[in-house]
């Protein structure tokens, strides 16, 4: 499914150029769930922007499926980026001056999904979350573990084929985290490919494949 | 979709109340503006527009050559109109009007004199639109002494009585003559040059001013129109005017006279005068639509400057927004949507303001303005076209900026703002203080050039004179007595009559022969002994006209300092003139004259116009205004006393009276409104600058925040901390005064050339301007320097 080659990343201020990420070499197939793991500064959220095209790679080739990444234009990235993949956040990013329901409709209007699908998809995922009761709530109205549920319920109501996660459990309490992570694991049970960036080997535990990053290299 | 962005940009307004306040006060206070100066423009520009043939009706104007000397004049006399009919093919009507300007009309008891009582031909009705509500236009005017009257006079007159069929006497000088009114007019627009409440037929005045006034009087108080077929090109007729002209037009005394034809669309603005009604200033009108322009645009740039400044706690969104699988255009279409939004709502905030400063403005303008906004499909449409590209044009900028970013660099925290997007809001806090100190250098220009006009030394003096207008015979012949009467009173100091109200109307026209020349043409001032001494005009040399000399009642000559010039003498005293006329070639003497006495030039004119070389001589037939000087102490006594002999006199016209200070300031009127909607618009103008500058001050700080504390516990003082977000912000407006002042002088040289006395440009007109604009936006930072200088840096730091 993914397969970067070299790639590196560096940033340049002034004459010092700083790597994020050097000649990582990585292959990920469908269906896995992987974690990477690292120290602050490794370059992990980095490695889960450029997975997730929000970012480019100062060099090496990004293959996703059969589409070269690294060649696309920005409309075409935004394009792919938007059809398959789902984002989840440490700090939840939800939209504040939305509503939890107005929050997991966006995506699909983005998507230009008609109304009625729309409705019945997001009444699906509010559901499926257990937040029917928080719909019309606004973000800061809701404890940090309701608002990361929402967060990855807005994930997945496109159904994207790849969630990439940031730290996802870290601004919440272990029963929170805990519930988060089994969600994780029900989703790709039903076959979404799941990659996340965690400091917790207890999160890593529910991942069948740990990359490690340090200073950029993966180190195994 | 766009139902999800009208809720975000809802949810914002409620979120940030005082941006919001600022931003949508700002916007819909420069909006109200632009709007009362675009619907006054709207109005001027609309006149005579409601005619169905506009674009075939033409004025006709005279040209009048000798040598280098071409002077146009719009007043034509009787006879053109049908000799024009009768010998230019291509002309399908044509229309005379004529009007005395303050006849005597009477209905039994009710008596006025009228200023608007015109006499036209019965084509008038099919050249012109101006309906009948009762009689039938076709044959209203066919008789003559047949009047139609507007509603407005009817009411006057009648009550609510029918007019139809009744009798209007009609009293010029001593005569008097019977109308009977065949028609009442529907209710004439307001933006007609054409003004009137009587139109009565032409043929009447041929038993009212006699044959030679119908067939010889080429220079009377007659304004011709003409109305071209369909498709005709006006420029095939102009040529064979001049031919026309020398073929069957009495040259008086020019040296040549043709005719040229002004299209009807241009009369209100380009007539050459003298008007027969209402005339616009179109270089005001491009002046004050710089001043509309220009707060719309300042309000606008209020509008992108908070929206961009407030960047920062809109990043998150929109690279949120991003990760979920927005797209730019979406995003740039979510932002001027949200842009839209805020200018629509200003725009219903400024329709109120519109009403409120309705009343204010028509002030300023002379009540001209009546807006109903949903009658008038034109003012509406122009409100929704200004809310639209308000918005659109406010909302481009931070719509285009705003979803540049990129949603790793919002994400991860490393947004700064850009150095370009700080750059070009600093270029547009320049701009906009560029506007307003151009702005207030040029209204305080203004009103000192119309100051100075209004308080010129004039040669004379206007003050405590009463002027009254002579419009009849009776008058005329009695004045010697009415004068003696007059007199009695202490409080009357000095009388006099002439044939001219001086600044306000013109003088006569006469040819001179001297020793040395003749054809001289000069103008003159039939006056009455005592005019000197009553306008308390100095004399140079010589003496005045004396009651103890009586050659002086028919031969005694004044001349000013600036005829001496033309004369080309060097004393003047004593010298002999002949005065006459030239008409059809022929020279039609009047008076000999010696010249008694010189005096100093003094300016009989409005002050757009130098001083001229003047006569004056005496003709008590040609006393048209008498002008009195009053105790400025016992005005009211004064006034009645005058009125009580004019009583005793039993005249047929009743007692008027006006200042001549004020009939004087009336000239200027044009110029004071102008002058007056200019201050309005500075003053707003920059209020709404500093509104913006609050705003940006705000933000300035709230980003400093930290810098703030900082320095605050590295031992800064709060005076300290003031001075230093200041000093940014005075660099931008010190700026914008070297970008304004430049542009200022233009914009004050070219309304400085409509005048013939000008104030000098002084430099500390500028300094003030830029003085005031530093100063307004200091006090305007510094209360929210105060503020953050003032927090704990404690709080201030714990924060980041």
């Amino acid at each position: 499914m993914i397969k970067l080659v070299d790639i590196t990343k560096y940033y340049s201020s002034g004459y010092v150029k700083t790597f994020a990420l050097r000649d990582i070499n990585l292959e990920v197939k469908e269906g896995e769930f992987m974690t990477v793991m690292g120290p602050s500064g490794a370059g992990k959220s980095t490695l889960l922007y450029i997975l997730g095209m929000l970012d480019t790679p100062s060099s090496g080739e990004y293959h996703f499926f059969d589409q070269k990444v690294h060649r696309l234009s920005e409309k075409q990235l935004s394009e792919l980026h938007k059809n398959h993949i789902g984002f989840v956040f440490q700090s939840y990013h939800l939209i504040d001056d939305l509503t939890v329901y107005e929050n997991l409709e966006t995506p699909l209007l983005y998507k230009k999904v008609k109304g009625a699908e729309r409705k019945s998809k997001v009444a699906e995922m509010l559901d499926r979350f257990q937040v029917v009761a928080k719909k019309d709530l606004f973000p800061n109205q809701l404890s940090g573990g309701q608002q990361q549920k929402v967060a990855v319920a807005r994930a997945v109501i496109t159904n994207p084929k790849l969630i990439l996660a940031d730290e996802p459990t870290g601004n919440l309490n272990t029963k929170e985290g805990q519930e988060i992570m089994e969600l994780f694991k029900e989703l790709n049970e039903e076959g979404t490919t799941i990659i996340q960036v965690t400091h917790s080997e207890k999160n890593a535990s529910y991942g069948r494949r740990i990359v490690n990053l340090l200073d950029g290299w993966i180190v195994d | 979709m766009f139902k999800n962005y009208l809720k975000v940009a809802f949810r914002n307004l409620r979120r940030h109340k005082v941006y919001s306040l600022i931003n949508i006060l700002g916007l819909s206070i420069g909006m109200a503006c632009f709007l009362l100066i675009i619907f006054y423009i709207q109005f001027q520009r609309s006149y005579d527009n409601f005619h169905e043939n506009r674009k075939n009706i033409y004025q006709v104007v005279r040209v009048n050559m000798r040598g280098e000397d071409i002077d146009r004049r719009v007043n034509t006399g009787a006879p053109l109109a049908p000799l024009m009919l009768e010998n230019l093919s291509g002309i399908d009507k044509a229309v005379r009007f004529t009007c005395f300007r303050g006849e005597l009309i009477g209905h039994g008891e009710k008596r006025f004199i009228e200023r608007h009582f015109f006499f036209a031909d019965e084509s008038v009705f099919d050249v012109f639109n101006f309906p009948l509500n009762q009689g039938d236009s076709d044959t209203a005017l066919e008789d003559p002494f047949s009047v139609v009257i507007t509603e407005e006079t009817a009411q006057r007159y009648f009550g609510d009585d029918n007019p139809l069929d009744k009798t209007l006497t009609y009293q010029l000088h001593a005569k008097k003559f019977d109308f009977k009114i065949t028609g009442v007019l529907a209710e004439v627009p307001r933006n007609s040059h054409l003004e009137f409440d009587f139109i009565a037929s032409y043929q009447s005045l041929r038993a009212i001013a006699g044959e030679w006034f119908m067939t010889k009087h080429w220079d009377s108080p007659t304004w011709t129109y003409v109305l071209l077929p369909e498709g005709y090109e006006s420029g095939k007729l102009e040529q064979l005017l001049p031919d026309f002209s020398e073929r069957h037009v009495d040259k008086w005394s020019f040296a040549a006279v043709s005719h040229e034809l002004l299209p009807l669309e241009d009369v209100y603005f380009r007539s050459p005068g003298p008007d027969i009604g209402r005339s616009g200033n179109s270089q005001f009108l491009f002046v004050l639509t710089i001043i509309s322009a220009f707060i719309l645009l300042i309000a606008c740039i209020n509008f992108m400057n908070l929206s961009t400044a407030r960047s920062g706690s809109r990043a998150k969104e929109i690279g949120l927004r991003k990760v979920i699988g927005a797209q730019r255009p979406q995003l740039v279409r979510q932002f001027i949507g949200e842009s839209l939004v805020n200018s629509f709502l200003a725009m219903i905030l400024a329709i109120f303001l519109v009403e409120l400063f309705l009343p204010t403005f028509n002030n300023f303008i002379g009540g001209e303005l009546k807006i109903n906004l949903l009658k008038n499909s034109a003012y509406l449409l122009t409100m929704l076209l200004t809310a639209f590209v308000v918005g659109i044009l406010a909302g481009s900028y931070p719509a285009l900026f705003l979803s540049s970013f990129k949603p790793v660099s919002v994400l991860k925290g490393r947004l700064r703002s850009g150095g370009s997007a700080v750059l070009i809001r600093k270029i547009l806090v320049v701009g906009q203080f560029v506007m307003s100190i151009a702005l207030i250098a040029s209204s305080v220009f203004v009103f000192q050039q119309i100051n100075f006009i209004k308080n010129r030394e004039l040669g004379f003096n206007k003050n405590q004179v009463i002027t009254i207008p002579i419009r009849d015979r009776s008058v005329r012949e009695r004045y010697e007595l009415l004068k003696n009467k007059w007199l009695q009173d202490p409080n009357i100091l000095a009388v006099t009559a002439s044939s001219m109200e001086p600044g306000v109307t013109s003088q006569n026209g006469i040819e001179v022969k001297t020793r040395d020349a003749d054809d001289i043409d000069m103008g003159i001032i039939y006056v009455d002994h005592d005019y000197v001494r009553t306008l308390e005009i100095e004399l140079a040399r010589g003496r005045d006209f004396s009651k103890d000399i009586s050659t002086d009642a028919t031969q005694a000559i004044l001349v000013n300092e600036a005829a001496l010039e033309v004369f080309g003498w060097e004393d003047g005293l004593g010298q002999q003139m002949e005065l006459y006329f030239k008409r059809e070639g022929k020279i039609i003497p009047q008076y000999q004259g010696t010249v008694v006495g010189i005096i100093r030039n003094f300016n009989f004119r409005d002050l757009t116009t130098p001083m001229q070389p003047i006569l004056l001589k005496i003709d008590r037939s040609m006393f048209y205004y008498t002008m009195i000087r009053v105790n400025s102490s016992r005005l009211n006594e004064s006034i009645n006393s005058l009125k009580r002999t004019w009583r005793e006199f039993q005249f047929d016209y009743p007692f008027e009276f006006t200042f001549l200070e004020d009939d004087m300031n009336n000239v200027y009127r044009n110029t004071d409104n102008f002058a007056a909607v200019t201050r309005y618009g500075t003053f707003w103008a920059i209020l709404i600058s500093c509104l913006g500058l609050f705003g940006l001050a705000s933000f300035s700080v709230e980003k400093r925040t930290k810098e703030i504390g900082i320095r605050k516990v590295l031992g800064a003082s709060v005076p300290g901390l003031i001075r230093l977000i200041n000093i940014d912000f005075l660099r931008l407006v010190a700026l914008a005064n070297i970008a304004a002042w430049p542009l200022a002088y233009y914009a004050v040289i070219r309304f400085l050339q409509y005048f013939a006395y000008r104030i000098s440009i002084q430099i500390w007109v500028f300094l003030l301007a830029g003085g005031v604009a530093i100063l307004v936006s200091l006090f305007t930072v510094s209360f929210q320097a105060l503020k953050a200088a003032r927090a704990n840096p404690v709080d201030t730091l714990r924060y980041e």
